[in-house]
Parts: C-alpha cells; sequence; structure tokens
C-alpha cells in the first residue's frame, strides 16, 4: 500500500503559505489582504494537521483548533475596524490610510 | 503433429475468415446503412445482394491502376500495403475462444499469446498512422495532403485517451496477455471490466471511432471538404487497400474491445441459468422468423431464398446443441456475438451521426476525452486512491489560492478562498483529523468567510485599481517568491524521506471526543484563556461597529 509521502502536505502548507504572503505583500485592498491572512493561517493549520498524523498525537489537533478559535476572533475584529476605516476615508485601499505614516 | 503446420493451419484459416468477413462487413454495413435511411440497399447480384462483395472485387481489380505523374513512386505504393498490413496484423493477438483439440492436439482460438500482447496491439496501431499520413503526402494532392496531415493529428491525439483506457482494466486483470486478461473476467456480466470501468470502456469506445477514422470522426477522408482526403489519388486495389484496412481495423477495435472489456468468450450468464441453449435459441428463432416470411413472401423471389436461410439457421441451431461441436462454437458464439454487436454500433453510428469540425475534434480529445480518462485511475486503483485525492484536492487548493491573490475583485478572491478552505477540510478528512474538518467549514468556510462576503457587500467593495502597483515588488517579489518555494521544499524533502507517509485512515485519534478530553486535560487553561479572547473580540467588535468614529 502506498501512501501519500508527509513531505507533499508539508510542501503544499509551504505553498500556500508563499501565496498568502504575496497575496498580503502585493495586494492593496484592505479585504484581500486580510483574507490573504486567513489562507495562510489555514496552511499552518495543514502543517500542525500532517504533523499530528506523523507523530499520531492530538496536540496538532488542538493547536489548529485554537489557531480557527483566533481567525474567529480576528475576523470579527478585523472586519469592525475595515468598517470603520471605509466609513471615515470611504477607501479601502491601504496605501491611502497612512495618516499615522508622517 | 508439428507446432509450425498448427499454427500455419490456424494462420490460415484466420486469414480466410478475416478477409471475407472484411467483404460481407461492407455488405452489411451498406444494408443496415440502407435500413436507416429507409432504402433497400444492395439487392441486385444475387440474394439480398448477398454476391455484391465479390462483384465489387471484380470491379476494384479490372480498374485501371493509375499512379499521378509527380508522386513520389516508392511511398505511394507502400503506404496501402503498410495501412493494410498494420490492420491486419494485430488481429492474431485476439482470443477467439477457448481451449480445443484439432485431431487429438490441444490448441487455443488464437494464433499466438505475447505476454505483452496489449501493448503489441498498441504498437501495432500507432504503425497504422503512417499508411494513412504517407499515402496523403506521396500523392502530391492538396487535399490529399490536408487528409494525410488531419489524419495524423487526429490519430495521435486520440492515441492517448485510447492507451489510458486501456490502463483501467490491464490494472483490474495486472497482465497484458490478452488471454489472460479475458480468464480474469470469467463468470457472468458481473465479472466483466465493463462494469467497474465503465468510463474507461465508452471513451475507449470513442477513441476507437476516432482511431479507425469512422464517422463522426471521418475527417482525414471528408467526401464533401477533402474529395476522399488521403486516398483521393488512389484507385483499382490500392484504394480497395485503403477500404480493407478501415475494415481490419474496425473489426480489431471491435474485437480488442470485447476481449478488454466485454468478458472475451464468456457468456453473458453462467452456464448454471443455461447459456449453453442461447445460440442454439437464437438461431432456431431466426430459423423460425425465416420460414415464416417464406412462406409468406413480400416479393416473389423470397419464396425461394427465405426458406433456404431458414434451412441453414436451423442447421446452425443443431450444430450447436451437439456436445462434440459446443466446446469450441459456443465460446466462439459469444466472442462473434459481442464483437458484432460493436460493428453494429459503429455502422449504426455512421448512419445516425453528422461529422466533427476540426476545432471540435481536437478539443473534444484534448478537454473532454483526456480528462474522462483519467477518472477510471480513482475507481480502479485502490492502492493510490490516497495520492489521486491528495492530488485533486491540492491542485485545488493551489489554483483557488492563486487566485486569491491575483483577482482583483475582493468577492471573488472570497469564493476561492472558501474553495481553498474546503479543499483543506478534506486534506484534514485524509489525515484522520475529523473534528477539525468539520470545525473548518463550520467556522471557516461557514461563518468566517461569509462574514467577509457581508462586509464586501455592504462596503459594495468595487475591483482594486492596478495603478500604483510597485515594479520593482512585481519584479523581485516572484522570483524571492519561486526561491522561498524551492528552498523550503528541498528542507521537507531531506526532513522527511519518502519513508514517512501518511495513508487514509492511519490515524485514529481525531475524533470529538479524543479533542474534547485533551481540551479539557491538558489545554485547559489555554482553551479558557481562548475562549475569553473571543468574548473580548465580540465585544470590540461590537464597539468598533456601533462608536461613531
Amino acid at each position: 500500500m502506498t501512501g501519500v509521502p508527509l513531505a507533499w502536505y508539508l510542501i503544499l502548507s509551504a505553498v500556500l503559505f508563499a501565496l498568502g504572503l504575496a497575496g498580503f505583500l502585493f495586494r492593496k485592498s484592505i479585504i484581500t489582504i486580510f483574507m490573504s491572512i486567513e489562507l495562510m493561517l489555514n496552511a499552518v493549520n495543514l502543517t500542525f494537521i500532517a504533523f499530528s498524523y506523523q507523530l499520531k498525537q492530538v496536540n496538532g489537533h488542538i493547536f489548529a483548533f485554537f489557531v480557527m478559535v483566533v481567525a474567529a476572533a480576528e475576523a470579527a475584529v478585523g472586519l469592525a475596524i475595515i468598517l470603520t476605516v471605509f466609513k471615515n476615508r470611504a477607501t479601502l485601499n491601504v496605501d491611502e490610510v497612512d495618516s499615522m505614516k508622517y | 503433429m508439428n507446432f509450425f503446420v498448427l499454427s500455419l493451419i490456424k494462420a490460415a484459416v484466420v486469414a480466410m475468415v478475416l478477409l471475407t468477413t472484411l467483404a460481407y462487413l461492407q455488405w452489411v454495413e451498406r444494408k443496415v446503412i440502407a435500413h436507416i435511411q429507409v432504402r433497400l440497399g444492395p439487392s441486385r447480384v444475387g440474394p439480398h445482394g448477398l454476391l455484391q462483395p465479390l462483384a465489387d472485387v471484380i470491379k476494384l481489380i479490372t480498374k485501371e491502376d493509375l499512379i499521378p505523374p509527380h508522386a513520389n513512386k516508392f511511398v505511394y505504393l507502400l503506404a496501402p500495403f503498410l495501412a493494410v498490413t498494420m490492420a491486419l496484423i494485430s488481429i492474431s493477438l485476439i482470443p477467439f475462444g477457448t481451449e480445443i483439440r484439432v485431431f487429438g492436439h490441444p490448441t487455443w482460438m488464437q494464433l499466438t499469446d505475447l505476454n505483452v500482447g496489449l501493448l503489441f496491439v498498441l504498437a501495432i496501431s500507432s504503425m497504422g498512422v503512417y499508411g494513412v499520413a504517407l499515402a496523403g503526402w506521396a500523392s502530391n494532392n492538396k487535399y490529399s495532403l490536408l487528409g494525410g496531415l488531419r489524419s495524423s493529428a487526429q490519430m495521435i491525439s486520440y492515441e492517448l485517451p485510447l492507451s489510458l483506457a486501456i490502463a483501467g482494466p490491464l490494472l483490474l486483470a495486472n497482465t497484458l496477455s490478452l488471454r489472460q486478461i479475458v480468464e480474469k473476467q470469467a463468470g457472468s456480466i458481473l465479472h466483466w471490466n465493463v462494469l467497474p470501468q465503465i468510463v474507461a470502456f465508452f471513451v475507449f469506445l470513442i477513441a476507437g471511432f476516432a482511431e479507425t477514422n469512422r464517422v463522426p470522426f471521418d475527417l482525414p477522408e471528408a467526401e464533401n471538404e477533402l474529395v476522399a482526403g488521403f486516398h483521393t489519388e488512389y484507385s483499382s486495389m490500392k484504394f480497395a487497400a485503403f477500404f480493407m484496412a478501415e475494415y481490419a481495423n474496425m473489426v480489431t477495435m471491435a474485437c480488442i474491445t470485447t476481449t478488454l472489456f466485454l468478458g472475451g468468450w464468456y457468456p453473458l450468464f453462467p452456464v448454471a441459468w443455461g447459456s449453453n441453449y442461447v445460440p442454439a435459441a437464437i438461431f432456431a428463432a431466426a430459423a423460425v422468423l425465416a420460414f415464416y416470411h417464406g412462406f409468406h413472401p413480400a416479393r416473389r423471389r423470397d419464396r425461394l431464398t427465405l426458406p433456404v436461410f431458414g434451412a441453414i439457421f436451423l442447421a446452425i441451431a443443431i450444430l450447436f446443441l451437439m456436445p462434440p461441436a459446443q466446446n469450441a462454437l459456443i465460446p466462439l458464439f459469444w466472442f462473434l456475438a459481442k464483437v458484432g454487436a460493436i460493428l453494429f454500433l459503429f455502422i449504426w453510428v455512421r448512419g445516425t451521426l453528422p461529422r466533427f469540425r476540426y476545432d471540435q475534434l481536437m478539443r473534444f480529445a484534448w478537454k473532454v476525452l483526456f480528462a474522462f480518462c483519467l477518472w477510471p485511475f480513482v475507481f480502479c486503483l485502490g492502492v493510490v486512491v490516497d495520492v489521486i485525492l491528495f492530488l485533486i484536492f491540492a491542485i485545488i487548493a493551489v489554483v483557488c489560492a492563486v487566485n486569491v491573490v491575483v483577482q482583483t475583485h475582493p468577492i471573488a478572491s472570497a469564493i476561492s478562498l472558501v474553495g481553498v478552505m474546503g479543499s483543506l477540510a478534506v486534506l484534514y478528512l485524509l489525515l484522520g483529523a475529523e473534528f477539525i474538518a468539520m470545525a473548518q467549514m463550520i467556522v471557516y468556510a461557514g461563518a468566517v468567510m461569509v462574514l467577509f462576503v457581508f462586509v464586501i457587500m455592504l462596503l459594495n467593495a468595487g475591483a482594486e485599481s492596478k495603478r500604483g502597483r510597485s515594479f520593482v515588488a512585481q519584479l523581485l517579489g516572484f522570483p524571492l517568491l519561486i526561491a522561498f518555494l524551492t528552498l523550503t521544499s528541498y528542507f521537507i524533502q531531506r526532513l522527511y524521506p519518502s519513508t514517512a507517509q501518511v495513508h487514509f485512515g492511519g490515524f485514529q485519534g481525531g475524533t470529538a471526543q479524543d479533542i474534547g478530553r485533551a481540551l479539557f486535560t491538558h489545554y485547559l487553561l489555554p482553551f479558557e484563556v481562548i475562549s475569553i479572547l473571543i468574548l473580548i473580540a465580540i465585544l470590540g467588535a461590537i464597539v468598533l461597529a456601533r462608536k461613531e468614529l
């Protein structure tokens, strides 16, 4: 019986993380940036679960669970912030929200 | 008796029967097409036109044999013989029936059984394209050249789904010998490869139509656009050779289909249920029908011919009931019945379907058929089903993730992100993390992403403007990204050799009970902290959304 090498899961996770990173760095829409963060969190979760399988321990699942809860909390607060920013500035472009920069 | 003598006798019998079959297949085709089009078909030469093939042969032999002046003579003469030879060779590997005794010598109803039989058939059928392509080129005629070009492109394209469709039954049988492939399907229709490999069966059949240049894939010889295509310049027996090659290819394709998918010489249902009486019953019924119509004739000449046919059918029916003949004839009957059914399908399709346009033909091969013939692997490769599921969902995840990053409209990104999460949930299932997979769907795809979509709609966020993007970032970013990925992959490969593998069901500790137990023992404090965190997040979200900043 041939299975999938563990390395494939880890590489898939790295690819997804890199794509999330690319989205985070290159995109301008604050919503897409936020979604890129979610993508990175998902990639990390995949690594947790793959290692959990490899070590035959449930700990990785617990961490993935925590990550999900944090992501949910972050989404709630983050989207509220996005709403407030949009209300005040009428823009979703992160480059234009720079009043603390200078 | 000597092995060589026996083989020679068998070869002679098969060749004679095959050549007669080819001639009469053409008669059958003309009759069937005629009846589909509410015509009579050939009916002048002999009773019901039965001597028509003979008349055709005489006509073709006595016709003038022209060689166009600027043709490449050697290739021009070689092409038809190449076509017909390649078409006839494959038949030598087809197992027609079980072992029989000829003058006390046991022998198989098969010319030879190579242990790479199926590969040999594929090899020969891929050589067949030379006949057509060279004929088109050597004729020095633009229509022929176009026909030859089309034919080579088409046959190469359809060779691929054909070979891939073969892979399914091949893996089920675990052998390349055609005889053993049939023997693996012994028993009733339930044991044939056609049921587990139904997709491969249809892919094979369609690709077979294309390989034999039959309607609806007869682009290489499309009469009304290419004036018969590659054989425009061929006359007399050389034309007949191409014609014979086409029919021989049809017969071979039908035989291979029967061998691979339809259980070869094995009956439809077990002998215990009386399948040995089916051939006798069919021929007896045919005899009764012929006698009835012979005594109530529609035309005067039927008064004599139909009772004669009836008597022949009755004799065959009695032959099938005689024990010594039964042994050899009944497997042969089942094999020929299946081949005949497929040949009838070939003719039926020709009488029914219009021709493809050329771009449709190519699109169909590469986008539809090729995609379909990968599916049989999922059904038959129980051993690598993990790999296939992983690959499918990993590809979906990566494609969706790329889409998240490159789409300019946030709603398209959000939907792609749901795709990533869904495929990751399936991967979690493969890793034995049922609870997390469900949580992923409920929390992430079901709640968080719905929130995102809601916010996008609430803000009426449009597509992101492309202005002001840093060229330096793009130029540097992508090479850096690829370098990062390559390095990471390299280290992962080195750290985790291929011995560390993931099998579905290899880890059972991811159920709700296990997670609950871990959460309320070792992880109680983090669990409580995270509960407070999410409560604060809820309060914060409400405060932020309500407050007039």
